[in-house]
Order: structure tokens, then sequence, then C-alpha cells
């Protein structure tokens, strides 16, 4: 049986008119010779009746003081994607006579681990699917969720939720538990882009191939066509994952190599990314070798807060890290006046942090302390703090075998007045921390630097 | 988790024992025979540009770069290191060059999912006075450069920490 996992975004159901243009698409790989499995997300967008966010604020509007305990928070977050299966199953069957099965998570078989709202997958009994098939059914499954397998409290059988692009890992793990033959996201692009075609207009260009590792970078920093979980579960199972549009007759990205299938140092440059909402913080330190005590303080505060951090870096009197933007509030009152004690070579300081050293509190709030530790040094530690960061990354297939990028980039960067606040390389990528209000032009400057707009087999080189 | 580096040595390797990777810190890579260079300039990005340009223009593989108020740091492999020495001369800036540096990386598959990792690797460190020449991280890894003589404490200050 040549089993192809096919899933449909929530735009894919919104409208009578959309579902039927995804029907079509399923009804025509069975037409194929294919025994499509189709994976659906719930229907519409943010702010929609059965969008997720709508359904969870159902329950959040009647008490927002009491929070929803995350095990009911999973059971109504679910419905939206059980709207979707039925109404595919039903477009399926209208538009072919094909019969079809709507399914949970849990009946399709998909069992995780209790981690309500981000939940793991642990195991895909294939047998549910794989006797739906066999009797002739077109299954329809919910994405995004699962059933937990353990007892104990809340035990055997609570409905689970996978977490951010739910529905991408749901139809790259039952691609994959399957041993399909391909899986098929259907999104709203043409397939994976050089870069966003809101920021770079029609230079963007479809992408036709890459490695799985080349997308799952591009996923992390910002890229929104693909969750990198899914591509993460493909890339072991070994499942060739194509992107595209349910209504183009283009055939969109296929992602099916593994960078280390390529022959040694081969290398492309292959996208442009954003992430927008970042800012970035460096706390000063005079004395140089109270630093490690600092930072380690510091960052066991962050994490404690599940605060993530970015671009960590440090040098002689300072450590650095971005963050998202949303944080900041709540990393402004974990440093704003705290204090941190540091004996270091027989030295005995009081490091006091503030986000606004020339303030009127700070002043007052030093001074009482050299009143209350007369026999301590105190000492200022300056927090700075840049508000409006992006993340600009330039996607590259083995970076660190290729000289000279950030030559290219500065050079780019200068060229255009666009300041970089810091860099950070990694095996696929360099990104750059700008300002916000640079980020357009950063994506657009290095888009056209690296000749994006070329096709990708162009740029596929050997050292 | 893929090839990181034909260089790399994997020292705990990530397990798969169930069907989606395993969430947390999952393996420690070490590659050494690294040199930690710290080239004063100023912060004006058309003078960085020169020091970049001209490494650019030798052939020589830059990684782990960092941009810090009145210098910038990279990583080169030891190999390089004349040719890189050569270049910074020519440029007539003041460099600091720490030699036999090791990157150790500790892996993750969602690094950005995972709150408290830097702070757990800047704990374990420190608890061993180990001393942390610089930090960079990406999705599936947070990098430590310590001294070549400190990466067996170092790892294994890791490997307990993280339970590895």
């Amino acid at each position: 049986m040549r089993i192809v996992v096919q899933k449909f975004g929530g735009t894919s159901v919104a409208t009578k008119e959309r579902l039927f243009i995804a029907a079509h698409r399923v009804v025509r790989a069975k037409r194929e010779g294919y025994a499509p499995v189709v994976v659906v997300s719930a229907p519409g967008r943010k702010g929609d009746p059965y969008a997720t966010d709508t359904l969870i604020s159902l329950a959040r509007e009647i008490d927002p003081q009491v929070p929803v305990e995350p095990r009911e928070l999973d059971l109504l977050m679910t419905c939206g994607e059980i709207i979707g299966i039925v109404l595919m199953a039903q477009a399926i069957k209208v538009l072919s006579g094909y019969k079809t099965v709507a399914l949970t998570g849990g009946q399709a078989g998909i069992y995780t681990d209790g981690n309500f709202g981000n939940a793991r997958i642990v195991r895909i009994d294939p047998t549910p699917i794989g006797e739906a098939l066999r009797a002739g059914y077109i299954p329809v499954v919910a994405g995004f969720q699962g059933v937990t397998e353990h007892h104990g409290l809340g035990g055997h059988g609570q409905i689970t939720t996978l977490g951010r692009g739910g529905s991408d890992t749901t139809a790259g793990a039952l691609a994959a538990a399957l041993q399909a033959e391909a899986c098929e996201i259907y999104t709203d692009v043409e397939g994976v882009m050089t870069a966003d075609p809101r920021l770079v207009g029609s230079k963007a260009r479809v992408l036709p191939s890459v490695t799985y590792e080349e997308v799952s970078e591009m996923a992390h920093l910002g890229a929104k066509v693909v969750h990198p979980r899914c591509v993460e579960i493909a890339m072991d199972y070994r499942i060739p994952v194509w992107v595209r549009k349910p209504e183009s007759a283009s055939q969109g990205t296929v992602i099916r190599e593994r960078a280390s299938d390529l022959p040694q140092k081969m290398f492309r440059f292959t996208g442009v990314t954003h992430l927008p909402y970042v800012a970035h913080l460096k706390v000063h330190v005079v004395h140089q070798d109270d630093l490690a005590e600092i930072e380690a303080e510091i960052y066991r505060l962050l994490g404690e807060a599940g605060i993530v951090t970015y671009f960590v870096g440090k040098s002689r009197n300072l450590f650095e890290f971005a963050i998202v933007r949303d944080n900041l509030e709540k990393v402004r009152s974990l440093l704003e006046g705290l204090t941190i004690p540091v004996s270091v070579n027989r030295h005995s300081r009081l490091y006091l942090l503030s986000l606004a050293p020339t303030s009127v509190a700070h002043r007052e709030r030093r001074r009482m302390l050299s009143q209350i530790q007369p026999k301590l040094e105190i000492v200022d530690a300056p927090v700075e703090v840049t508000t409006n960061c992006a993340i600009v990354s330039l996607i590259v297939l083995n970076t660190r075998e290729v000289p000279g990028i950030m030559a290219r980039i500065l050079d780019a960067f200068v060229e255009a007045n666009i300041p970089v606040l810091q860099v950070a390389d990694a095996q696929h990528s360099v990104s750059c921390l700008v300002l916000e209000e640079d980020m357009v032009r950063a994506v657009n400057v290095l888009h056209d630097k690296f000749e994006l707009h070329k096709g990708v087999a162009e740029r596929l080189q050997t050292l | 988790m893929g090839r990181r580096s034909e260089r790399m040595v994997v020292i705990v390797e990530p397990r798969q024992e169930e069907f989606e990777r395993k969430r947390g810190v999952t393996g420690i890579a070490v590659e050494d025979g690294l040199v930690h260079v710290e080239v004063m300039v100023a912060p004006e990005m058309r003078e960085r540009l020169k020091v970049f340009r001209a490494i650019a223009d030798s052939g020589i593989s830059l990684f782990l770069i960092k941009f810090h108020p009145d210098s910038v740091h990279f990583l080169v492999r030891k190999e390089a290191l004349r040719k890189t020495q050569k270049v910074l001369q020519s440029l007539k800036l003041p460099t600091k060059i720490t030699r036999d540096c090791a990157l150790i990386s500790v892996l993750s598959s969602a690094m950005r999912d995972l709150p408290g990792v830097m702070a757990r690797i800047a704990e374990a460190l420190y608890e061993q006075g180990v001393d942390l020449l610089e930090t960079g991280d990406s999705h599936d890894a947070v990098m430590i450069l310590v001294r070549r003589p400190d990466v067996e404490r170092a790892v294994n200050a890791l490997r307990q920490k993280f339970g590895l």
C-alpha cells in the first residue's frame, strides 16, 4: 500500500470553498493509487470561532484571575481539530463518494506522555489507521492531539495536545509510523521560500529541494512554513516532506536529504529569516574576577523564571543575552534592584543591579545598602537594555566550511548603514541582532547580497 | 542529531528510545584543536569589516564570532593560526591569542524550549572552577569554550549536572 500523509492547515478548512480545494487534493491522491491519510488543523486563523486561541479564551473569560487546569485546557483545545476532521471527512465523501472516517488523535493510535499543553509522542499504534485503510476508508485524523496511556492521577486515555506546530508534528509522526511514501504539508504559501515574500516581495523564490537541517534551521529562526518538530521526526525516520499550496500546480518544496548525505564540503546560501520582538541586555561588571559568579546567578534566576536566552556571550567586563520581548517586564522585575554578594580571592562585594542606574530609586537603594552593609563594598552593575531588536539570519548549508561569510554580511550591512549589535553562528546559519527598525532592510540586503533570487541548484557550491 | 562536524567528538550520544526525541539535554560533544582570537578594534562597523575582509581574503574559516565593545572574538582551527596571525599583523591591531582551546557543545533538539540550561552549565563549571572563555548558542546546542586541560573536568561536571 502506497501511503501518503496529507496535512491541511487551518486556512485550508476555514471555508467551504477552501475545504473542497483541500478535499480535491486528497481525492486526486486516491485516484493516483495512493492510500491517503489526512491530518487536519482547527478551521480558521487566530481570532476565528474555532481557532485554538478563541477556544482558550472561552474558558479564561469565566474568570481571568483563576487559571484553567492544563488538562481541561487540552480538552477544550482539541475541539477545533475535531470540528475540522468532521468537515473534511464530509467534504471528501461529498466530492468523491469515497468512504471516510474521522478519527481523534487517540482513536488514531497516537499515545503521548502526560505533559498537558506540550505533550511528546511516545508511541503510535498503526493498527486503527491500517485497518481503516485496508477496509477502503480514507482516515481523517485530528492534528495536534493524542492520549496518554499511563495509569495513575490523570489516568489512562487523557486527551493531550502536542504544543506549537502540533498538526505538523502529527503529520510527520503518522508518516513515520505508517512508513508512508511521503508527508505532504499543505499551507498558504507555494513552498519553503528564500525569504518571507511580505518582506522581499517578488524576489522571494520557492526552494525546490532543501535538506532537513536547512529547513529546521529556517523554522527555528523564524520561517513559519513547517514546524521543526515535524522536520525532526521526518529526518529521524527518513520520510520525504513536501510543502506546497493546495490549489497550486507547482510542485512546491521537497525535503528529503540530510546534510550529511551530500558530498563533503558542499555548501549553499539557502535563505534569510527574521524574528522580530527581541530585547538585548548587557550586564556590566567592573571586576572581571566576579563575572562568573554574577553570570551564574543571573542565568539561574532567568532559568527558574522560565526565560530562554539567545545570543549568550561574555567578554572581560560584561555578559549579554537576548530574550523574547514579551519577557522583558519579567526580566526587568527580576533584575532591577537585585543584589548579588560575591566573594572571590578574599574580596567581598555586593553587586547592585539596575536597569536605570542614574535613577533616584537606584541611588536611594544604594544609599540604604551602604548603611545596612557598611563593611561591604557596594558595586553598581548597570544593565543596558536595547528594547527593539530583531534577529536576521542567513541560512547556509555547512556554514563552517565557508570562509568569508561574516565579511560579506558586514559588507552588505555597512553599505546599507545597518548597525549589527551582535552575531551568532551555528552549523547552518549566521544570525545578526539588528534594530527592529532595520529588520526589513536587513533581510532585503542579505537576500540581494547572497543572490538568493537565483535558483537554489545554482547556489550549491563546493569548496 | 546528525553530523555536527568532522572534527567534533561526540562524548555522550543522544539516544532515541521512544518515538519522538527526548526533550532536555541529550548529549555532549567536544571539538579541540581550536584557537581563541581577540582582536582589539573600534566598535565602528567599517573598522570591523576590515578585519573580517582581510581574514576572508586569506581563506580562513572563523566560527563562534562575537562582537564586544572594544574587540571582536572568534575561533580558528590551529592549522590556520599562523596564517591568521600574519593577517592580523598586517592590520596592526592588538590581538590576544589563547591556544589549545576546546569547544564543548551541550546538545538538545530544542534548546529554545529549555529555560535554565545556560544557568546549569554556568553553575556546573563555576562549581568546578572551570574558566568559561566564550559562550554561544543555537537552537540545538549551547557552546562553551574552555582551555583544553579543563575539558575532562568540564565534561564530567556537565554529565553530572544533566544526568548523562
